[in-house]
């Protein structure tokens, strides 16, 4: 299995796509990689490796939400060792036998604090599922996505996304207040007068 | 025609790209995609436009030339390249000719390609191979609008930074300028990708206009008066130009489109898949994979297999005729909109410029036959460019645009679906790097700028929507994944080398000849837009610059926030290590309105937010909310490079992060317990209790060193811990006494509290249990019938407050008790000044830091002979003492006190004398810094 699936990624297979063809689990897939790769890394130089290979975890707690349409998001994250030991020592349970959930919030026009959102969605996930595609959503509405835990029926979150806003996909209503034109001198750096999908980086 | 009496214009807009493929290696199959659009669109239309100026025709056509593109049209190396191939090309037209001799309905037709081919050189000779000059005459004619695209055509909606976005235009516009000479007024959105702000950036960058899909206009907000037929501004002040749907699927449409025509030539059908593989393979890859050569005889006849000839005189008439039916089209609309609207309509007429020629080998006869027929046969319309449009009305109505694209239906299914979505985690981790990088050097060597400007060049291309648009599409699939994953892991390498300070300069060299791409570009259009924030990471120096020891500090409270005595006594002591010489980082948790990074007094603060707020969970569940976002903040610094060489956790709230922390980095942890649950519990009741009292358990037994304030609490944690002995040492807490100094202007007077005969008694703590205030209501009637001189003055809250002030009316004394409720600083030192003696009969006290500060304030001093304040007071000397939790006792000593004036007015002086000896915070932060010497092994060069 190991060199079928290493063969695969020296194809540039993605772990999706290896574990489609092989018919494993993702999970299963990037375990072994993640052996196999310990093991290599001792015997050869770093570099050649991190040529061409893309990492499979970057060791940053993160998720991101991505606008595909009007009625689908896309989502994906990252759950570092630390936070999945913490989790798993905080409720005494192995990592694998915790309950795993995302959430979808909607946000709409809100300073979202956790529990003021006008509606949400719960998914179950298993524990090694690092993205999802969100259908069926409502036009024109902001989201907040997170990746969280659930305990004795209480959900505690570990991870949120940035706020998206889907596009609305039908002609305005009526009233809708004019837009006031902004005045910009070109070579000027403006900060953002209305909701965008993208924000710039913020350094810690 | 005359100018003037048209009633609408049509804007034709031809958006040419290729991604950017240029292999140092030979053969590689995809170089073909050049070669063919070279011969097949490229030459074909500029010999279109040149032809239709010698016949005096006056046209407009909007030309997107795309930086990728533009680059390649002048490289020399894939000129040289296409020069052979075009060579060989001929010679297999040769051949052909030679082939089908006797095959009357095909041999015309190889006569046709070998004449084609042949022209197609003579021009290129005519030119030196080098058509972006010739694109520019033509604009400087004034029948060509030029405009470019961003750098590698990167599908804006899929991007997560404003920096990303800003340097793949500004990438854009400069490659454009530095080839054409001049900066274009427009620009074409790869793939028609909108999402709000796009508009902003392009703003700053000076662009007047772009172009969107129809439903973008048509789902603005407001409603567009003017529908698709005039451009609508953005809220920054840009033009959109909306592509016209019923021209686009006349073109464009695989069923009622043109291209569809039986007549038309079938693409399908090329030799370099009919013939025998002994015959075509010279022309084919070397390897022997079949390819396209673009000698196709075939016309697309029907639905089924079989295909005739193709015959190019009837196809000829079609595309005439289809340039006729065109124009009448756009006639009628113009003619209807005309009446419509207030001013002349546009309509605009947006294809890939690969459509013609290559795709649609007809295609540039239409336009031909389009741009003549415009002329010469109607006056309803005329052709126009979107600069001369805005001249003619430089004022648009304005709206917000929603996010939106022209690929399959509308938005960004084709580049973020389940084949290809998988990019985007490494695409965007990478945007963030590269903002860091170019923050973090902005005054490199020369060797880290031309790694800079490479690791930039390799995340460009990285980012083209040809990658995804390919895995999407599911042919040529490897390509696309092996250049994503070659830039991205380039980049990769650039990023750790110019972080580790590994730069291999022969590396780069090679980067830099194997991608001869943005040669003009710096990696500072990435700098981070927002200047405001305080870029934490680069603020401080780099591991290879930086001289002191860095240290790790975990304290869930720190001022402002002020819950106990934790947060004062990390506040003291962390400022006292910056003074001597360590570079100390406090983490803990936010506080609202406060900034979540500063440097005060010397240390560096930073305060997260956590997801859930304090006041709504549990305490619990939001300690382990501020645990994760610890970890996950110190993950992050670890990410840009920012490491520590010792961690210091105060407290069990901290218990989790700083051991996982511990484990991840192999850092050494020092762990401070101000006080433990056991003791405030005095014992362990209840399951929460349980839980911390783990967490306790935890901390101290995976730290390397234990650290605790007294004695007593030595004693105690290694008994309840099963710690060894050796591993617990005792550092006692301190005082600043600058914070003990007396407010300038007493405001707070004395007559506030007392009459002018009484004597102030002074308790200050939380009002719980175990700080034993109760003791001192229950012993004030019997000391008030022996003095009845005594004031008592209860300062702080708690959950006992209303009890306690119950209990003192119950036992008649109420009136000689003021619970003040909560003080600050100055109240707190203005009450330690008028108090004649300062009570503290706890029934534990890990420490007793009240009893330090009634020391430094030179204040008479009674406490409880318990904890650390046992070690605090040597009784008779600095103080007195009482038996914890004996009434009686506490009487005794309270009327000795009352009635000793002199005495403890000295034991107070006495006080103050062992306090500024045992309790300055320079000498225990002292002791601190030798217990992380011997964690750190002094490694650090000082």
């Amino acid at each position: 299995m190991e060199g079928e699936i290493l063969e695969l990624r020296k194809k540039k297979y993605t772990i999706d796509q290896i574990a489609q063809q092989l018919g494993i689990t993702v999970g299963q897939v990037k375990y072994r990689l993640y052996q196999k790769n310990g093991k290599q890394d001792a015997e050869q130089p770093k570099k050649e490796s991190s040529h061409q290979t893309l990492p499979l975890y970057y060791g940053e707690l993160e998720m991101a939400l991505m606008v595909q349409g009007p009625t689908v998001l896309f989502a994906y994250w990252e759950v570092t060792w630390p936070v999945m030991n913490m989790l798993s020592d905080y409720l005494n349970l192995p990592y694998e036998y915790i309950h795993h959930a995302i959430r979808l919030y909607d946000v709409t026009d809100i300073w979202f604090n956790g529990s003021n959102a006008h509606s949400y969605q719960e998914i179950a996930i298993d524990a090694v599922t690092d993205n999802w595609f969100f259908h069926d959503l409502q036009p024109g509405r902001t989201y907040i996505a997170e990746r969280g835990i659930k305990h004795d029926q209480q959900y505690l979150p570990i991870v949120q996304s940035k706020p998206k806003a889907t596009p609305p996909n039908q002609e305005a209503g009526e009233y809708i207040p004019l837009v006031p034109r902004i005045p910009i001198d070109s070579n000027e750096r403006v900060k953002p007068r209305w909701f965008e999908n993208f924000s710039a980086y913020t350094l810690y | 025609m005359v100018k003037g009496k048209e009633k609408g214009y049509l804007a034709l807009v031809l958006h040419a790209h290729l991604p950017y493929v240029r292999h140092l290696e030979e053969d590689c199959l995809e170089e073909r995609w050049f070669f063919e659009a070279m011969t097949e669109t490229y030459v074909p239309l500029l010999q279109t436009f040149e032809k239709l100026l010698t016949e005096n025709v006056h046209y407009r056509i909007t030309l997107s030339l795309s930086p990728t593109l533009l680059t390649m049209l002048g490289d020399p190396l894939l000129l040289l390249r296409y020069q052979r191939h075009l060579q060989k090309l001929i010679e297999l037209a040769k051949k052909e000719v030679a082939r089908t001799r006797r095959e009357p309905d095909i041999n015309p037709l190889a006569i046709m390609y070998l004449k084609t081919y042949l022209s197609i050189e003579q021009y290129l000779h005519e030119n030196q191979f080098l058509l972006i000059p010739k694109f520019r005459e033509l604009a400087e004619l004034g029948v060509l609008e030029l405009i470019t695209t961003s750098a590698t055509h990167g599908f804006m909606p899929a991007m997560e930074t404003e920096e990303a976005i800003y340097a793949q235009w500004d990438g854009g516009l400069s490659t454009f300028e530095h080839f054409l000479g001049y900066r274009p007024r427009g620009v074409w959105l790869p793939e028609c990708g909108y999402t709000p702000g796009i508009d902003r950036i392009l703003k700053q960058l000076g662009v007047d206009y772009f172009f969107c899909d129809s439903h973008a206009i048509e789902h603005a907000k407001p409603r567009a008066n003017r529908g698709l037929y005039a451009p609508l501004s953005t809220g920054y002040g840009v033009h959109a130009f909306a592509r016209d749907r019923e021209s686009s699927s006349q073109v464009w449409s695989t069923y009622e489109g043109y291209p569809g025509d039986h007549d038309y030539r079938e693409y399908y059908r090329d030799i370099g898949f009919d013939l025998p593989m002994s015959y075509i393979q010279p022309y084919v890859h070397p390897k022997g994979i079949r390819v396209n050569t673009g000698i196709k005889y075939y016309r697309i006849t029907g639905k089924g297999d079989e295909k005739a000839p193709y015959v190019p005189q009837w196809a000829g008439q079609k595309a005439e005729l289809h340039a006729g039916n065109f124009m009448f089209n756009r006639e009628q609309q113009v003619l209807y909109l005309h009446e419509k609207l207030d001013r002349k309509p546009i309509i605009v007429a947006p294809y890939d410029a690969e459509l013609f020629g290559h795709w649609w080998y007809e295609g540039p006869q239409f336009l031909y036959h389009l741009c003549r027929k415009i002329y010469f046969e109607q006056e309803h319309i005329q052709m126009i460019t979107p600069s001369e449009y805005l001249e003619q009305y430089p004022h648009s109505d304005t709206g917000h645009l929603p996010l939106s694209s022209w690929g399959r239906n509308g938005y960004g299914e084709v580049w973020i679906n389940k084949e290809n979505a998988w990019i985007y985690r490494h695409l965007h981790k990478a945007e963030r790097r590269m903002a860091e990088l170019a923050e973090r050097f902005q005054a490199p060597s020369a060797l880290q700028e031309r790694a800079l400007n490479q690791a930039l060049r390799q995340l460009l291309l990285a980012q083209s929507s040809d990658w995804p648009f390919i895995m999407d599409n599911k042919s040529m699939v490897s390509y696309a994944v092996r250049r994503v994953h070659e830039h991205l892991g380039n980049f990769n390498r650039v990023y750790a080398d110019l972080m580790n300070q590994e730069l291999s300069k022969s590396w780069i060299g090679e980067l830099e000849v194997a991608w001869p791409i943005f040669e003009e570009l710096s990696y500072r259009v990435y700098l981070p837009a927002n200047e405001h924030k305080l870029a934490i990471a680069s603020s401080l120096e780099t591991e290879m610059q930086r001289s002191k020891r860095r240290v790790l500090m975990l304290s869930w409270e720190y001022p402002p926030k002020v819950i106990g005595g934790l947060s004062r006594a990390v506040y003291d002591l962390s400022r006292a290590l910056a003074r001597q010489g360590e570079e100390v980082h406090v983490i803990t948790s936010y506080v609202h309105g406060y900034p979540s990074f500063e440097q005060l007094e010397g240390v560096y603060v930073h305060r997260l937010p956590c997801l859930l707020e304090s006041d709504r969970v549990e305490f619990i569940d939001w300690v382990l909310q501020l645990n994760i976002a610890m970890v996950s903040y110190v993950e992050s610094l670890a990410d840009q490079g920012q490491h520590f060489d010792v961690i210091h956790a105060h407290d069990w709230l901290v218990s989790p992060a700083s051991r996982e922390l511990k484990k991840k980095y192999r850092i050494p942890l020092a762990a401070t317990i101000h006080a433990t649950e056991f003791g405030r519990n005095q014992g362990i009741h209840t399951a929460l209790q349980h839980q911390i009292h783990s967490q306790e358990r935890h901390l101290t037994s995976e730290a390397d060193e234990v650290i605790v304030c007294s004695h007593y609490m030595q004693q105690e944690v290694t008994r309840l811990f099963e710690l060894p002995a050796e591993k617990v040492k005792v550092i006692a807490n301190g005082v600043d006494p600058t914070n003990m100094v007396l407010p300038e202007k007493a405001v707070l007077t004395r007559s506030h509290y007392a009459l002018p005969d009484e004597k102030i008694i002074f308790f200050v703590g939380r009002l719980v249990r175990e700080k034993g205030a109760q003791y001192l209501i229950e012993a004030a009637p019997h000391i008030l019938r022996e003095c009845p001189e005594a004031k008592f003055i209860i300062a702080g809250k708690g959950p006992m407050k209303g009890e306690l002030e119950k209990m003192a009316s119950q036992c008649g004394v109420a009136h000689k008790f003021l619970f003040t409720g909560f003080i600050d600083d100055n109240e707190r030192n203005a009450l330690f000044h008028h108090a004649y003696l300062a009570v503290f009969p706890s029934l534990y006290e890990p420490f007793g830091i009240v009893a330090l500060e009634a020391m430094a304030a030179q204040t008479p001093l009674l406490v409880s002979d318990t904890g650390g304040l046992s070690e605090i007071v040597e009784h008779g000397v600095t103080g007195l003492k009482i038996y914890p939790g004996l009434v009686e006792s506490l009487k005794d000593q309270l009327v000795f006190a009352l009635r000793h004036e002199q005495e403890i007015r000295r034991m107070a002086e006495e006080a103050t004398n062992r306090f500024n000896q045992t309790y300055d915070w320079n000498a225990l932060a002292g002791q601190t810094i030798k217990i992380y010497d011997e964690l750190t092994g002094n490694l650090v060069i000082s």
